[in-house]
């Protein structure tokens, strides 16, 4: 059988919230550069 | 350059080699030279991550989309983030449970030797070829801007790199990556601030922001969705999630960096640093761009910015015409610059709005004298590129722009500084780049093919001497690269039609149970294969290459799933 992705237990919990904040950080910087085309154009 | 810049760039130079060649703790084993003994700190690899991708034909050549085109390049980007997430959570385990050396000798554990041996030449070629190509690119443009020696540039650049890559494996090129990160950070705010404090008394950063937003160039995000379109929200998030998925999990340059990390989970924050910090930080070279162009509002530019041509053309029968042309192009740039004025100072909406429209007719006059320049370099030099235009820019002049900027208008040091922080984007990537080479060719094909059974001592020379084999290899590529600007195109191309094969590969090795190594073989060829008739067919050609990325993948894995079909189980995985 192929070793998985989370069979050791290797995704630690400080890892999995930046997985989330990493998510979260796109979103706004996203929304950011969009918000700064509107404002200046 | 004055003699400040000169003690700038050769203080840069002597600290960087300095201190590479010293970094040879634990280089003496195999292990320690190419994976630092699978020590080094999270920060550390993860700034690495970030100077491999960013060369100096990036740094140079963002700047310049900036001020030709604005800010929307930073969509190009849009998928990185989640590519580094999935990677974390798929491939980073694998290959640290597998203990590799190389993204390849998994395949070979999943698959068999020819699948891993295919996928190793794949990357040998495009990178060692790529290698010198990105030498070539920023020596030729410090060659043309500083008027120095194209061949002893290539040399500046390529052998100090080669150097300390040779002597001290992945932890000089991971600890001068980290200094190389500051130096090209610091010299980009350096400039960033400097450009403010250089507006005009009475022209604030929002009121220039506001007159660079009126030609469309702070348009960051657009949301519509064109598969023809290299710069959309849509192309940059899905297109680019593959091209990044397969830059940062297939390609050595790449995946070597945070194979060195302490642990799994420092690999994987390695990687999220990237995740991060890339698409701010490309906004502010995008930025930096922009306010380079609102500078040029204000000042007059040249009318174009690789001076070779212009040369050329004034010592041409059509000469006299040129100079004609310089002449309208300060009237109109003269014209703009008042009309820039006019509209910084507006005060209310009505006169905002009539003030938009004056600069806006006078930067089409301007941009409209630049075409007609562009013109006649093609007439004269036969240069067919100066067809195409980006934003008010010929292409071929897009990467002269900042470099022209830093030299005629930087204080004495920072001209230095930025020259530095060229040379220590090149040098960054170049350095990683060697090492791959130099890992790939020895664990993949060296040491697994041809001589299977010498001492480590015996590998570690071999080491050494193929990092500066492939050092002397890419300055050889880069002298005949930096004279054919289809040579560049021609790599750059075989590098996308390989990207996304290769990534599907390891989606199959991972995804699809019953792959096996005949399927991943002809998978691997298939979507090669695929991506060549979509980057030809009259119907596709016009596709933007971000989506050649995720068509690879898909032809590998169906092509790959139906051979394994017929062609038997997949041989007993050996676990890690």
């Amino acid at each position: 059988m192929q070793p998985s992705a989370s069979d050791d237990g290797v995704n630690d919990a400080r890892t999995v919230r930046l997985y989330y904040w990493v998510i979260v950080s796109e979103i706004v910087t996203v929304t950011a550069l969009w918000a700064f085309g509107r404002i200046f154009s | 350059m004055r003699t400040l810049d000169w003690v700038v760039v050769a203080a840069y130079l002597t600290w960087i080699v300095y201190d590479g060649l010293a970094r040879t703790k634990r280089a003496d084993e195999v292990e320690g030279y190419f994976l630092a003994n699978r020590s080094l700190p999270w920060w550390a690899v993860g700034l690495s991550v970030m100077a491999t991708q960013l060369s100096a034909i990036t740094l140079v050549g963002t700047t310049g989309q900036g001020y030709a085109d604005g800010m929307r390049f930073v969509q190009f980007y849009l998928g990185l983030p989640v590519a580094m997430v999935i990677l974390s959570i798929t491939l980073v385990p694998f290959f640290y449970r597998a203990r590799v050396f190389t993204a390849y000798e998994y395949l070979e554990q999943r698959f068999d030797l020819k699948t891993r041996t295919l996928a190793s030449i794949l990357f040998l070629m495009s990178r060692g070829l790529s290698c010198g190509v990105i030498i070539a690119a920023p020596a030729v443009i410090l060659s043309i801007i500083l008027g120095w020696n194209l061949t002893l540039t290539i040399l500046a650049i390529g052998l100090p790199t080669a150097a300390y890559t040779m002597v001290g494996g992945v932890q000089a090129v991971t600890w001068t990556d980290v200094k190389q990160m500051v130096v090209i950070i610091g010299g980009l705010l350096a400039v960033v601030t400097a450009l403010i404090l250089g507006l005009p008394e009475h022209v604030s950063l929002s009121d220039a922001l506001h007159v660079a937003g009126a030609t469309g160039r702070m348009n960051a995000i657009d949301f519509h969705f064109d598969m023809r379109e290299t710069y959309t929200f849509w192309s940059g998030l899905l297109g680019g999630l593959f091209l990044m998925l397969s830059y940062f999990g297939c390609d050595q340059s790449q995946v070597q960096r945070y194979l060195t990390a302490k642990s799994v989970n420092e690999g994987r924050q390695s990687l999220l640093i990237s995740a991060f910090a890339k698409i701010p930080l490309q906004a502010l070279v995008l930025l930096t761009g922009v306010l380079v162009f609102v500078f040029y509002l204000f000042n007059q530019p040249p009318m174009l910015f690789n001076r070779v041509h212009a040369d050329k053309i004034a010592h041409s029968v059509r000469a006299g015409e040129y100079a004609a042309l310089e002449s309208e192009f300060t009237t109109a740039f003269e014209t703009r610059r008042d009309a820039t004025q006019r509209l910084a100072a507006a005060a209310d909406e009505a006169s905002r709005t009539s003030a938009r429209q004056t600069f806006l007719e006078a930067n089409t006059a301007l941009k409209a004298v630049r075409g007609r320049a562009a013109t006649l370099v093609q007439d004269v030099a036969g240069d067919d590129n100066y067809k195409s235009m980006m934003g008010d820019t010929p292409v071929p002049d897009v990467n002269y722009v900042f470099p022209t900027f830093i030299t005629t208008r930087l204080p004495m040091g920072l001209v230095g500084l930025m020259i530095a922080a060229i040379f220590a984007a090149a040098m960054s990537s170049i350095a990683a780049e060697l090492n791959s080479l130099a890992t790939s060719s020895v664990i993949d094909i060296y040491r697994r093919i041809l001589r299977p059974a010498e001492s480590d001592a015996h590998y570690l020379r071999a080491s050494k001497i193929a990092t500066g084999a492939w050092g002397l290899f890419a300055c050889f590529v880069a002298t005949f690269a930096a004279g054919l600007g289809s040579l560049i195109e021609v790599v750059n191309r075989f590098g996308s039609f390989f990207y996304g094969s290769l990534l599907g590969v390891f989606v199959l090795a991972l995804a699809v149970r019953r792959a096996n190594g005949t399927g991943a073989f002809v998978g691997l060829l298939a979507g090669m294969a695929a991506v060549g008739v979509v980057a030809f067919h009259p119907a596709t050609r016009h596709f933007s290459f971000l989506w050649q990325n995720p068509i690879g993948v898909i032809a590998v894995v169906i092509a790959g799933s139906a051979v394994s079909l017929f062609t038997g189980p997949p041989k007993p995985t050996r676990q890690a």
